[in-house]
């Protein structure tokens, strides 16, 4: 279930004695752990008057010191303050001397306190050198158990007592842990109420009581969680066990336990990272207090410790200090990123080389700087770097106004010599490939970039760039600037590091729109930005989905509101245009009724609408496979069946528009050089109707018109979109269509379909002779294999006709109703516009056209004509005829 | 009832004496080297709150860039000064926290010494 390297075996020499101490040992790290502390009624009492006695002796001490200051004071007072050595051993400081002693048990006492020993922990990851594991060591846990986790141990075996437990089980150590107060925290994140967890636990208490027993024991389940409690707390440097490793630890033992969470929503893994997040924020808070205390020594100005430096006047108009602005804490406390933070640090230390951090815009770069300029602040750096200035050229500042032929030149080549006379200064210049190609002298002078080539390659300082992956491989790479730079790649955080970084900044934002996160809604930020965010990266993205959530939720719910990770799915489904948020009963019937929603505006074609409606519903409800488009489906039959008109449907019903469907009429791609319509090109980046299309809207239908009609080759691309939902466009950007549906409609096997359906064919039969027969010399097989579904729409019957028709009318009758007039047609009139309407070859579309002259142009006549008013019923015969029933006038 | 009762009442009896007991073993060894521990920290953060080990490192490194001659005697004088008061301030620090533990070593001694010989001058 867990695989970890505690190990647990029993315990040999388990106590015979009537109350069973321990059965168990656990071993990871060279250390072995057991638990030796009796939990029953004489040692609960024992503790709890040892705890009392303890504190009245302490108390007692300190009132003891108190008196015998004051009598040392009060003598001397009377004495005028003069000393002697009479004074010091007369009677009357008996008191004074005593106070001493007591002091110094006093001290011993708090030191002392419980006889206890702090949580060992492997020594490399020993960052403050006062905790070195022994190895090879026996350790009691229960001497690392801090108070609170102890009352809860002895809690537990008052809960089993109560509900009359045959032994302490991971039920009851649970409810004794719901008590304490640090939960709350932990549950608030988690987006539950304590007493909802409370009721679901008693209730499982209450199912199971027994019979009154005289002993009861910790049971073995609940000895492997304290010890494996020991080893999380031990895991995360924490000095004692507490209440967080208890729980972490009760979840990840016991399978009940693990139900009344899941029950709400709640994982081992949620649990852990909630747990993760609290003590990185408690971390962050120690960091911050060092952090301030070490800051106050950085000088307040250009200078550095040891005054060696010279004022850099020039440099500093051109430039931002970012020491200094970490100094005063106006930047943003980095976290994690430890591992590029190194590597930069180990190319200076190697030699003096300047460096580039490469990276996608948004995953990190300037957090790694700014971590840099905060080390430098704390000199928590390589010798090289200590007691340096971290100095951030403004490009834009550096370029303005210089217009006259070597200014620019002039203006890098006086701050290249300040830099090298101060001596103390490290420049960043952040999105360097910004220089490539500026010249003052209208082309003719020398780049910027070979000038700045110069000045990286200068040993006597250093300079620490950054780029994004394509402007490095166009501007940079091989050429003279781009070699004099050492690379180091800046990746993209994956979750883990993604929710540390965010789990920093979710105090900024608590604290500046007075909302509050719940786990989820920090889950949610990244698994959606992720999956649906494709031209941003994290943690950026996220972090901006947060701050623009918090702001949302403040104005929907008021301020002091929890934020959850429905929010964030509400906030992302607005902005991509796709649902996400949990299913509403609303949504679920409607879901449920989608064909019947459909048929609202596709008459006939019942095959086709079930199958796309459960398309639909997979979808919905995330059954579908994320790495593919949500569906493939084909579309074959006669022209105006209603291809084209389902294809619209579905992107009103599922993405709520039909206008952003993206429509490729394929028989334009007949030729095989107009796939650069489709991808672009070099030539003509702005093509690229594809892949153009679905970047600026990849939440949409795509539509390809008349599929057998494009070149073969074309309909290669198509595979791999179909297989991987994803396109590679002419510049190398990797293009999503996983959130795309593809319907392709084809009218190949059309007469055949038309012919057979007349010779009664049963639909299945004609559909399967089609795909094995007539499709094969259009389509490849393995194109035909990449359609979830090939959906055969049948020609339309009379009464398919005649329910068209009235779809149509009723649109005329929606915009007469506005002018107040009621239209109706009489069944002989709708025969006619049927029969007119319909054509064998082109289905039902000369239908609009037909209404248009029939209807829509008679009735227009009558209304310039003024012999239609308000209130009048129309009533339309065959022949286009009109017959109007006047209102009763009350004029 | 009345067995716990005593039970505890030994167990506690037992206590207060096992930490008597300890009590000066552990301020002479362990409690000791804490609280050396302590002052060391004090000192080095001090050491370093002052800059004196960066002026020691710089102290014949001119001032401001001034390379040339007379700047460098300038700087060296500077700086030794510096480095001179600066000294005084840490010294005077470095006693305190000496004194702190004489203080430690000494005081529960000297108290005891102290309460015995005044109980035995009043017999």
């Amino acid at each position: 279930m867990i695989n970890d390297e505690l190990q647990f075996s029993p315990y040999e020499g388990a106590s015979t004695k009537s109350i069973k101490i321990g059965s168990l040992i656990a071993s990871y790290d060279d250390l072995t752990i057991y638990w030796r502390k009796k939990i029953d009624a004489t040692s609960i009492w024992q503790e709890y008057i040892k705890h009392i006695f303890a504190n009245t002796v302490n108390l007692f001490l300190l009132v003891l010191i108190l008196f015998g200051l004051a009598k040392l004071l009060l003598i001397l007072w009377q004495l005028s303050w003069v000393f002697s050595f009479e004074l010091l051993m007369s009677r009357d400081l008996v008191l004074f001397w005593l106070a001493v002693l007591a002091g110094s048990y006093l001290i011993f006492r708090i030191k002392n306190r419980y006889q206890k020993q702090l949580v060992q922990f492997k020594q490399d990851y020993d960052l403050n050198k006062n905790n070195p594991a022994t190895a090879g060591s026996e350790i009691n846990i229960a001497d690392s158990f801090n108070r609170e986790a102890i009352q809860i141990v002895e809690k537990s075996w008052r809960i089993a007592k109560q509900y009359r437990q045959a032994e302490i089980n991971p039920i009851t150590l649970l409810l004794a842990v719901l008590d304490s107060k640090k939960l709350i925290g932990v549950m608030a994140r988690l987006g539950v109420s304590l007493d909802d967890v409370k009721i679901r636990v008693q209730n499982i208490l209450n199912s199971h009581t027994g019979a009154k027993t005289s002993e009861i024991n910790i049971s073995d389940k609940v000895e492997r969680i304290l010890l494996r409690s020991y080893y999380f707390a031990s895991q995360k440097h924490f000095q004692w066990v507490g209440v967080p490793s208890l729980l972490q630890s009760i979840i990840t033992e016991d399978e009940q336990v693990q139900d009344v969470f899941y029950d709400l929503e709640i994982d081992l893994e949620k649990v852990r990272q909630v747990i993760h997040w609290l003590s990185v924020n408690e971390k962050l808070y120690e960091q911050y207090k060092r952090y301030r205390r070490l800051a106050r020594f950085k000088p307040k100005n250009s200078m550095n410790r040891s005054m060696t430096a010279i004022a850099t006047p020039y440099l500093d108009h051109f430039a931002q200090d970012m020491t200094l602005a970490a100094r005063y804490g106006h930047l943003q406390l980095c976290v994690g990123r430890e591992k590029e933070i190194a590597e930069v640090f180990r190319i200076i230390e190697s030699g003096i080389d300047s460096v580039i951090l490469v990276g996608y815009p948004g995953v990190g770069k300037t957090a790694i700087i700014d971590g840099i300029a905060e080390r430098m602040v704390t000199e928590d750096v390589p010798k090289i770097l200590q007691d340096k200035r971290l100095v951030s050229l403004s490009l834009p500042r550096l370029i303005a106004g210089a217009t006259s032929p070597g200014v620019l030149e002039e203006r890098v080549l006086r701050i290249h010599n300040e830099m090298v006379r101060a001596g103390n200064v490290v420049m960043v210049i952040e999105n360097i490939h910004d220089v490539v190609g500026i010249n003052t002298e209208k082309g003719e002078g020398l780049d910027l970039s070979e000038v700045f080539a110069d000045m990286v390659s200068d040993d006597r300082f250093l300079i620490l760039t950054t780029s994004t992956p394509v402007e490095y491989r166009k501007s940079l790479a091989g050429k003279p600037l781009g070699n004099a730079l050492q690379k180091v790649e800046v990746a993209e955080p994956d979750k883990e590091a993604t929710l540390e970084v965010m789990a920093a900044k979710v105090n900024i934002f608590e604290h500046r729109h007075r909302v509050y996160f719940s786990f989820d809604a920090l889950d949610k930020a990244i698994e959606f930005s992720d999956r649906y965010m494709h031209d941003f990266w994290l943690p950026e993205k996220a972090i901006k989905i947060l701050e623009e959530v918090a702001v949302y939720v403040k104005k929907k719910k008021g301020e002091r509101s929890l934020v959850e990770g429905e929010d964030v799915a509400a906030l992302i489904s607005e902005k991509v245009n796709i649902p996400l948020t949990k299913i509403t009963t609303d949504e679920s019937a409607k879901l449920l009724n989608l064909e019947e929603e459909i048929h609202q505006r596709i008459i006939g074609q019942e095959e086709a609408v079930i199958a796309v409606s459960s398309a639909l519903r997979r979808a919905r409800t995330e059954l579908r496979d994320q790495s593919r488009p949500i569906v493939n489906l084909l579309f074959l039959g006669p022209t105006g069946v209603g291809k084209t008109e389902l294809a619209k449907t579905i992107a009103v019903t599922y993405f709520g528009n039909s206008d952003d469907m993206v429509r490729l009429d394929m028989s334009e791609y007949q030729e095989k050089n107009s796939i650069a319509r489709l991808i672009g090109s070099e030539s003509d980046p702005s093509a690229g109707l594809l892949t153009q299309g679905i970047k600026q809207n990849p939440y949409t239908v795509l539509l390809l018109d008349e599929i057998e009609k494009a070149h073969a080759d074309i309909l290669n691309i198509f595979l791999q979109v179909m297989d991987d939902g994803r396109l590679t466009d002419w510049s190398g950007n990797t293009i999503d269509f996983t959130n795309t549906i593809i319907i392709s409609t084809s009218n190949a096997g059309a007469n055949y379909i038309q012919d057979e359906l007349r010779k009664g064919t049963h639909i299945e039969t004609i559909r399967e002779v089609i795909i094995t027969e007539k499709l094969k010399g259009i389509f490849r097989p393995e194109f035909l294999n990449r359609f979830d579904n090939v959906i055969v729409f049948k020609p339309l019957s009379e009464d398919n006709i005649k329910a068209i028709a009235r779809l149509m009318i009723k649109k005329s009758q929606d915009r007469l109703l506005q002018k107040g007039i009621h239209l109706e047609v009489s069944e002989a009139a709708l025969v006619e516009l049927a029969s007119l309407g319909y054509d064998p070859l082109f289905g039902a579309r000369p239908m609009r056209r037909v209404i248009q002259d029939k209807v829509d142009d008679a009735l227009a006549k009558y209304l310039l004509a003024g012999k239609i008013g308000r209130r009048d019923v129309v009533i339309l015969e065959p022949g286009g005829k009109v017959r109007v029933e006047k209102a009763e006038s009350y004029i | 009832m009345i067995s716990l009762f005593f039970n505890t009442l030994k167990l506690f009896t037992w206590d207060i004496f096992l930490s008597l007991g300890y009590w000066p073993i552990w301020w002479y060894t362990k409690g000791l080297l804490e609280f050396i521990v302590t002052l060391k920290e004090l000192l080095q953060r001090s050491w370093y709150n002052l800059g004196l080990g960066i002026l020691f490192s710089s102290w014949f490194k001119p001032m401001y860039g001034q390379q040339d001659w007379q700047g460098r005697i300038i700087s060296f004088f500077f700086r030794t000064l510096m480095i001179f008061y600066k000294a005084i301030f840490f010294v005077i620090w470095l006693i305190v926290l000496f004194i702190c533990l004489l203080l430690w070593i000494v005081l529960p001694v000297l108290s005891l010494i102290i309460i015995l010989l005044i109980i035995m001058k009043s017999e």
